[in-house]
């Protein structure tokens, strides 16, 4: 039952991504009749001419006629072919487009979790496939059921007999095969994990992340053992089930089989009995039919079960309900204040963030420092409203932070994160991470690559802001290296045109001369803004005019460099101090040169 | 030619790992022949019985019965290799090759993997070889299935009467070409929209991977994600178009040929023997069923060889990895007798394969026992590429690079890695053990244990794994296990870390090792590191200069040279450009004070 209607509601999804589908269906089941009928009519007619002692011209025009009308049906068949291909492109394109936009409303901490992430990629991955597997079973079914009806019309006019045992054998047959699938639906459940961490093993010997593990170390050969133990799981874990779904697959073969033969001598029996050939040849041919027709109908009610458990894959993520980011009604104005309030988070059971008291202010330029593990990205994760706190408040001039939009407050604070990502776009398009679509956008473009310093590079390239990023799809495509990726963050964050700018650990991976660079940019970029970094570099706190040290999810510092450098057993100064000790000697000792 | 090559040769592969296969895949054949057979002369037998003059419905059942018992017995040899043996030997086979191709994978010159058209066959080899590998036998043996089957009917059509095979050879040829010519077609479009389809695929990772999620869910990033699927569509549509409408020709023609000769010329031929008394009404009742089935068979027969053809692909794929050799691993058999190796770079250069540019140029440096060196430079001078060479991933281009007197390539590369130890920035964490994690190999030793607590806490995480419940056998990330342990970033790092004081080597190759700790950590580390080690050869890269200045030797390089070298106090009373970076970094500090 749940089966029919999660098909039911699949197939009404794929009608209205893609109409085309069920006119494709319509015809193909109105065909399908034709195409079955014609092979039993035809030799009932023309051998019925033959007894009948009619000309043999007739014969010739009844074929004649037939082979026309069928290559008519052939090409209008062909035609719908041709169109198919296009069409279902266009119902992926669609499908995964809807699935991304459910996205769009999903909170942040639900990517966290690998149950959802796998969801997600079994929804794109499969999630298109079993919903149109779901579709054709059901049209399908009507198409068998169809056909079935007009066979066993046929087989009626003469006795029920054969109708009554081809049915009961379809019946036997459905609850054989659904069976089986039971059985091999729960094998590969069994399986999944498995597969899923050959997957991994393989990943590792594919990607380029371990290649210098493997041939540095010995873990080789512990993932390989490791596939190895995996193998044997899976083997054992069929071997386990093989022979009860073999079998009864066996005897539900035998079944639909013995349709056939049984027809024939029943047509055979009735025939000698009554003495009318005229139609016994054409029954012969719609034995062969029926024994099929009635295989085809019980394998698509069998799969019925099995197609709508793989389209779960689809409602798995349809279904999920965001709670951060569809709510808030209101829009997030020009910042002038932010203002945090007994500000409590925990992750699942541990607690991150401790009641966190903090103002940020128009034009602030604030430092975030503390040890690894303390919280400062998670903090600026809720600044951005990824997470909602469990106690406290952050007000946004004088809004509520959970009554505004996220989207809106996105709009005005823009975060640049450690590992900066390129994408295989073009220059203007990772700058404005949206199409560039008129000469204003192109104006911004060129406003900030000139802002952070790659105007003049991608000028001298051909496409010039048109060229493209990364190989991966452009042969012709550009690597940036790490400096200039930096900068594109810089002319990112510039064109977003934020009140706000949040800088996360920027530049460690750059030499101190492009460092320096890059600093200085920021800088700027912060100058008519509101400004925070957080960074291990305590060079860069020391220009803040407000530093927050964080310590296992607590505040235990603030001020400015100069007062936490005046506090007696100060941790802020105590890191300061070491960080800077070799810089100082260093240059203590050239001094004394 | 070569798909008949390359199918030869995976049939040669299937048989090294799953013998039982081979076999029951002949029978299968046999098998699928024989009912076929039957099932077309039970239609002429029966209704010759039935059109007797004194027909016996006994011997009608009789006749009927053996059929079903044959039928039976054909079944039985199927359902014995579908059931059983192809379930349970895809897996054997998968397991086994599974090894093999990893083995050759672990083997891979790192050259290869930076070889973007080396790389791509890799990629394909590993992620597809092993199913492709079992489907590309399955679909040999459905070939053969039709090509038997067609032979067994097509015989018995032609003793009927050999006219008939005209029409059968007329009509399989005509198919044949038009297929091949529209499959050729469809592959050469396919290739040139691969590039394209591979969009799909990247915009639904950035969707999903973990890299990506920040900018995912505070940008206009799904939107333009979203805008560029539907640039992917139109492409393809485009790209398509006139395939679509040729394969429509294609179909159209070749159905002209298949109606004609299936509905006009069998009927009316047949039809016109019946008239003549040639043949009697089983007779041609029969011919027509086997002219259906033959029909059905060229197309299995057309069908089937398009997929040979792009399997032979798929096999030429992993035949390239089959048949790879190494040019740098596996190269050199001497072995290596100190424990404390020196290392000459002698007027070393380098460029990698396929590019013009050097990226190092006349490298000189001698790397005595118990030095600490640190190497530093402008991002992209050649720092990495240098360490690379050290490994021996690569061979010079020009020079020499010795250990203890002997060249690179002549020594064994996995004694010259035994030598070290090495910490990269992208370092991996396995979905291993804790243990295994630090030690990348399995428990060997007695001692193990006791050497992985103590760099544990040199590492800072004692406290960390001794707090979880299995300790030094918890299982690192999700992947694996739901309860596995997922560390932070910074925690990331001191695990890696812990690789180094773990490990007895003499040389210990440090690359950005703490960039993403505190300053707390930072500092902790790199005393414990160059304090500890008095015995060992440090190889440091670094950006935060701080920690190279009680280095031995610093050498600094710019676009592939070495352009300044020395200790600190030396290189500062250079002024150059060391003292330039140096003064630039601690520029911050020292203003504070």
């Amino acid at each position: 039952m749940k089966g029919i209607k999660r098909t039911l509601k699949l197939a009404k999804m794929v009608i209205k991504l893609c109409p085309f589908y069920l006119i494709y269906s319509i015809f193909d089941i109105v065909l399908g009749l034709i195409t079955t009928f014609i092979p039993i009519g035809i030799v009932q007619v023309i051998i019925g001419y033959y007894h009948n002692g009619e000309k043999f011209i007739k014969v010739l025009i009844v074929c004649g006629l037939i082979t026309i009308v069928d290559y008519l049906i052939q090409i209008i068949y062909n035609y719908f072919n041709k169109l198919y291909r296009r069409y279902q492109r266009r119902f992926f394109s669609r499908y995964e487009i809807m699935i991304f936009n459910k996205l769009k409303e999903i909170d942040y901490e639900k990517y966290q979790s690998s149950d959802f992430l796998n969801d997600y990629n079994r929804a794109i991955d499969e999630g298109g496939w079993a919903s149109i597997g779901a579709f054709w079973t059901l049209s399908d079914i009507i198409s068998s059921f169809a056909k079935v009806i007009m066979i066993f019309t046929i087989f009626a006019l003469i006795d029920y007999i054969i109708i009554v045992y081809a049915l009961g054998v379809g019946v036997v047959y459905f609850f054989l095969i659904k069976y089986v699938a039971q059985i091999e639906w729960q094998l590969s459940q069994k399986n999944k994990k498995n597969v899923r961490e050959r997957g991994y093993v393989k990943r590792m010997f594919y990607l380029k992340d371990a290649s210098f593990d493997i041939r540095t170390s010995e873990i080789d050969s512990l993932l390989l053992q490791a596939n190895d133990t995996i193998g044997s799981r899976v083997i054992s874990n069929i071997d386990k089930t093989l022979l009860k779904s073999s079998t009864l697959t066996f005897i539900s073969e035998i079944l639909i089989r013995s349709i056939y033969p049984l027809a024939l001598g029943f047509i055979s029996y009735v025939t000698l009995k009554s003495m009318d050939f005229g139609s016994f040849v054409a029954l012969t041919v719609a034995a062969s039919t029926l024994s099929n027709i009635v295989w085809n109908l019980s394998d698509n009610l069998a799969s019925f079960e099995a197609a709508s458990v793989r389209g779960e894959t689809v409602f798995a993520i349809m279904n999920q309900k965001g709670v951060i980011e569809i709510s808030g009604t209101k829009e997030a104005e020009t910042l002038e204040k932010i203002e945090i309030k007994n500000l409590h988070f925990s992750y699942g059971e541990t607690k991150v963030l401790e009641d966190i008291n903090l103002t940020i202010t128009k034009g602030d330029k604030i430092a975030v420092v503390g040890e690894n593990g303390a919280g400062k990205t998670t903090f600026v994760k809720m600044l951005l409203r990824l997470y909602d706190p469990q106690e406290g408040k952050i007000i946004y001039n004088k809004e509520l932070y959970q009554d505004l939009k996220p989207e809106s407050i996105r709009k005005k604070i823009g975060a640049v994160f450690q590992d900066f990502q390129v994408y295989s776009f073009s220059i203007s398009e990772n700058i404005l991470l949206r199409k560039s679509k008129n000469k204003e956008d192109e104006e911004l473009v060129i406003e900030a690559l000139k802002f952070s310093g790659l105007y003049e590079k991608v000028m001298s390239f051909p496409k010039q802001l048109d060229t493209i990023i990364t190989q991966e799809f452009d042969k012709e495509g550009v690597e940036l290296s790490s400096g200039e990726k930096q900068k594109l963050a810089i002319a990112r964050a510039y064109a977003g045109n934020y009140d706000f700018i949040i800088l996360d650990e920027p530049s460690s991976a750059l030499d101190p001369i492009a460092e320096a660079e890059i600093y200085d940019k920021m800088m700027k970029l912060g100058k008519d803004r509101t400004l925070l970094f957080v960074s291990h570099r305590l060079s860069t706190t020391v220009k803040a005019n407000k530093i927050y040290l964080f310590s296992a999810g607590k505040v235990i510092e603030e001020g400015t460099h100069h007062d936490l450098m005046q506090m007696k057993d100060g941790q802020y100064q105590y890191m300061f101090n070491i960080q800077a000790l070799n810089y100082l000697n260093g240059v203590k000792a050239n001094e004394n040169i | 030619m070569k798909t008949f090559k390359n199918n030869m040769i995976m049939i040669k592969y299937v048989a090294k790992f799953c013998p039982l296969y081979i076999i029951s895949s002949f029978f299968a054949i046999i098998a699928s022949s024989v009912s076929s057979l039957i099932e077309v002369m039970i239609v002429e037998k029966v209704i010759n019985l039935v059109l007797e003059e004194k027909a016996d419905f006994n011997i009608i059942v009789k006749e009927l019965i053996l059929f079903f018992g044959i039928l039976i017995l054909s079944l039985i040899v199927k359902r014995i290799h579908y059931g059983y043996l192809v379930a349970r030997n895809r897996h054997l086979w998968v397991k086994k090759i599974q090894r093999v191709m990893f083995e050759k994978a672990a083997k891979l010159d790192i050259a290869s993997f930076d070889n973007p058209k080396e790389y791509d066959l890799f990629h394909r080899a590993l992620t597809q070889g092993d199913l492709k590998g079992i489907n590309t036998f399955d679909a040999f043996v459905h070939f053969l299935i039709n090509v038997a089957k067609f032979f067994t009917i097509g015989i018995y059509i032609v003793i009927k009467d050999p006219l008939l095979l005209i029409a059968v050879v007329v009509q399989s040829t005509v198919a044949y070409i038009i297929q091949y010519k529209n499959n050729k077609m469809w592959y050469k479009t396919s290739k040139e929209m691969e590039t394209n389809q591979r969009r799909y695929g990247y915009i639904k990772r950035v969707f999903y991977l973990e890299k990506y999620t920040c900018d995912i869910k505070t940008t206009n990033l799904p939107n333009l994600l979203i805008e560029k699927e539907e640039e992917v569509r139109v492409n393809l549509d485009k790209g398509y178009r006139d395939t679509e409408n040729k394969g429509f020709l294609y179909n159209i023609l070749e159905d002209i040929t298949s109606q004609i000769v299936r509905n006009f010329a069998v009927y009316v031929y047949l039809m016109w023997k019946v008239y003549k008394n040639i043949i009697n009404i089983a007779s041609f009742a029969a011919s027509v069923n086997a002219i259906l089935r033959v029909t059905n068979y060229i197309y299995g027969v057309v069908w089937s060889m398009g997929r040979l053809r792009d399997n032979a692909l798929y096999i030429d794929d992993f035949l390239w990895l089959m048949n790879y050799q190494p040019k740098v691993e596996d190269s050199g058999g001497k072995k290596l007798e100190s424990t404390h190796p020196v290392i000459e770079i002698e007027h070393v250069g380098f460029k990698y394969p396929d590019q013009e540019e050097y990226v190092l140029q006349d490298i000189n440096l001698k790397i005595e026992p118990r030095e600490k060196i640190a190497i530093i430079g402008y991002n992209g001078a050649g720092k990495t590429t240098l360490i690379k060479l050290l490994l021996k991933f690569y061979h010079v281009s020009e020079g020499d690079l010795k250990i203890d007197g002997n060249s690179f390539l002549d020594v064994d590369e996995k004694e010259i890695r035994k030598m070290y130890v090495s910490l990269f920035q992208n370092f991996q964490i396995y979905s291993v053990s804790v243990l295994e994690n630090v030690l990348l190999r399995s428990r060997k030793y007695e001692t193990d244990d006791e050497v992985v607590w103590e760099a544990l806490k040199k590492a800072g995480l004692y406290d960390k794994i001794m707090a979880t419940e299995k300790k030094l056998d918890t299982i690192m990330t999700k992947e694996f296990d739901d309860k596995g342990l997922v560390l932070s970033g910074g925690e990331q790092q001191k695990l890696a870390i812990a690789r180094v004081f773990a490990a007895d080597t003499p040389i210990i190759i440090l690359d950005e090792p703490t960039s993403s700790l505190d300053p707390i950590s930072e500092y902790e580390i790199n005393k414990k590191i160059l304090k500890l080690y008095a015995e060992k050869t440090v190889i440091l890269i670094s950006h935060r200069l701080s920690t190279v200045v009680d280095a031995n030797k610093i050498y600094m390089m710019e676009k592939g040279r070495i352009i300044e070298q020395g200790n600190h106090i030396q290189l500062m009373k250079k002024k150059g450009k060391y003292y330039e970076m140096f003064e630039t970094q601690a520029h911050f500090y020292q203003e504070s004070q």
